[in-house]
């Protein structure tokens, strides 16, 4: 048993593909804590997806530790139940919206996963009104799914989670195929449910502002872990970020590409709006010398 | 494609509306059966007023009604004529070469098109038009229950049309937008013989497996996610309660069963002779 919420040791998986072993993980250690919100950073292919599913016991993993809400999931004879149990904690929003939505009306959706555990009626009406009511889908619950906007159908996803009190949520990309307002929609969600519930958050995706908002950021590289530190260390290399295959965040392409002209800016913006005071503060400061 | 409408429900605050489905299940099967017990026109003039009853309660648009009985016109007119020659009796009206027509085959022929009639009408009244899929659906998950003795599948069965409920819409957009692409790259789905015009389905269907297998193989992790093992120890969030106005629903078309055996027996007129 280990401490960490989310405790991962030297984590190898890997995939067969016509024979050939082809490695995906290749040796990656972190460690979360209970109520943290981390967003996985890196290209395609560079394994996040993978990770994703091996915390959750999609994938199972084929050699070093991999401990999850108290479970082994390293335990090559980890049997069905204890998955299940897994899953209980463990919520886990897919890429696309409608293939994770079960049922054509919004709440029926949403008393899936309560349904499933076994839960009495009553508490089912219960916990899919305060669901709803957290991703801000009330006036919805009637609906029919397929007349929803891709991020509506996301919060729909993320209330079928929270209706089976998971303390983890796992985002694979869950943003992707959004557009800019679904996007900010389903982020806003996910950091209030971080903030006001304590639900642990870990969100794959490849997308920079949406990691900027997070506590901490990994960023991942060829099945390795290339950097592990808050947005504004990470965003303050931008070398490491083209390494890795990911763009450059414009204001930090910006603020780096005015230092290296001799301007001189403090600090490390992540939002456009910080950016845009900083070489304000810097252009004036320059006008009254 | 917003409102991709599957069946014929039509949305309205109606005592039909209202009724639990299970229950309507059993009425549109027992109103079925009161249709072929109706044998001489007291009974038929019975069948027609609980119709015209049930169009009035039920607050459906006439015209979406008359819709129901478009697909069975074809059937209706096969019937009628059939029923028109073949019938023998005493009293004959026409005849020429071969072709005879009797005043019992007129009536014979008139009867079976008001049992049609009803039997399309009804049904639809009590069951598709006022039940939305998934009540019916939960209604024929309960309705079979008692066959899980027999090792049925009957959860799965429903959980098959649920999901089928949820993808056909979808279905039917990527389809569309298939053959939207198929178009734009000169495939003409209009054009050639019978052989050209399934050969050109090709292009569309691959695409729509394909993509289909990926759907479910999707849909199926999703589930497993959300703690989906099938039907044992699963609750529901809704449990439906039958109410007096179901009792009420039921004691009257019962009535109206035992009146229609009543009208074949001591009613006037032509009784049909099958």
């Amino acid at each position: 048993m280990s401490e960490s919420f989310i405790h991962v040791k030297d984590l190898v998986a890997a995939y067969e593909e016509n024979g050939v072993n082809v490695p995906v993980l290749r040796g990656i250690s972190l460690d979360i804590e209970k109520g943290e919100y981390v967003a996985v950073l890196g290209h395609n292919g560079s394994g996040k997806s993978t990770l994703a599913k091996l915390l959750n016991g999609i994938l199972a993993p084929d050699a070093g530790e991999l401990f999850v809400a108290g479970h082994d999931l390293s335990n090559p004879e980890i049997d069905e139940d204890e998955i299940y149990a897994l899953r209980r904690e463990v919520g886990m929003v897919f890429q696309n919206p409608d293939n994770q939505l079960v049922a054509t009306i919004v709440e029926e959706d949403v008393a899936f996963g309560p349904e499933n555990l076994g839960v009495p009626s009553a508490e089912i009406r219960e916990r899919v009104d305060r669901a709803l009511a957290l991703v801000g889908m009330s006036d919805y619950a009637a609906a029919d799914t397929n007349c929803l906007s891709g991020g509506q159908k996301q919060r729909v996803a993320i209330a079928g989670l929270i209706a089976m009190s998971p303390s983890l949520m796992i985002c694979d990309e869950a943003t992707a195929m959004l557009d800019p307002i679904g996007r900010r929609e389903v982020i806003e969600t996910l950091e209030n449910l971080n903030r006001d519930q304590g639900v642990t958050v870990v969100m794959i995706t490849h997308y920079m502002n949406e990691a900027a908002r997070a506590d901490r950021v990994i960023v991942l590289d060829d099945g390795k872990i290339l950097a592990d530190g808050t947005p504004r260390e990470i965003f303050s290399q931008p070398e490491m970020l083209r390494a890795a295959g990911l763009d450059v965040p414009q204001c930090t392409a910006l603020t780096h590409a005015l230092r290296a002209r001799g301007i001189d800016l403090p600090g490390e913006p992540l939002s456009e709006e910080e950016c845009a005071e900083i070489v304000c503060r810097a252009w004036r400061e320059r006008w009254t010398k | 494609m917003k409102t991709v409408s599957l069946g014929q429900y039509y949305p309205a605050a109606s005592p039909l509306h209202r009724l639990d489905a299970r229950m309507k299940v059993c009425l549109s099967i027992l109103f079925i059966v009161c249709t072929f017990l109706a044998k001489n026109i007291c009974a038929f003039a019975a069948l027609v007023a609980a119709m015209l009853i049930l169009v009035a309660l039920s607050r459906i648009p006439l015209r979406l009604i008359l819709r129901a009985v478009r697909p069975v016109l074809f059937i209706m007119v096969f019937t009628a004529v059939v029923n028109l020659f073949v019938t023998k009796g005493e009293n004959l009206l026409f005849s020429w070469w071969k072709l005879q027509i009797f005043r019992e085959g007129i009536y014979n022929a008139s009867f079976m098109l008001v049992r049609i009639i009803t039997l399309v009408v009804g049904s639809s009244l009590l069951l598709t038009y006022t039940t939305t899929p998934i009540q019916l659906t939960d209604a024929i998950e309960s309705l079979l229950s008692p066959l899980r003795v027999f090792r049925l599948p009957v959860h799965e069965f429903a959980m098959m049309m649920t999901i089928a409920l949820r993808f056909i819409p979808l279905l039917s957009e990527e389809t569309a937008k298939i053959m939207n692409a198929q178009r734009a790259r000169g495939v003409d789905f209009s054009v050639g013989g019978p052989v050209r015009r399934v050969q050109s389905l090709v292009p569309i269907l691959i695409p729509l497996f394909v993509s289909s297998f990926r759907r479910a193989d999707e849909l199926a992790t999703a589930m497993e996610c959300r703690c989906y093992r099938g039907g044992k120890g699963r609750t529901k969030m809704t449990i439906p309660h039958l109410h007096a106005r179901d009792g009420v629903a039921l004691v009257l078309l019962l009535l109206f069963g035992t009146g229609i055996v009543l009208l074949n027996r001591y009613g006037y007129g032509y009784t049909m002779t099958r």
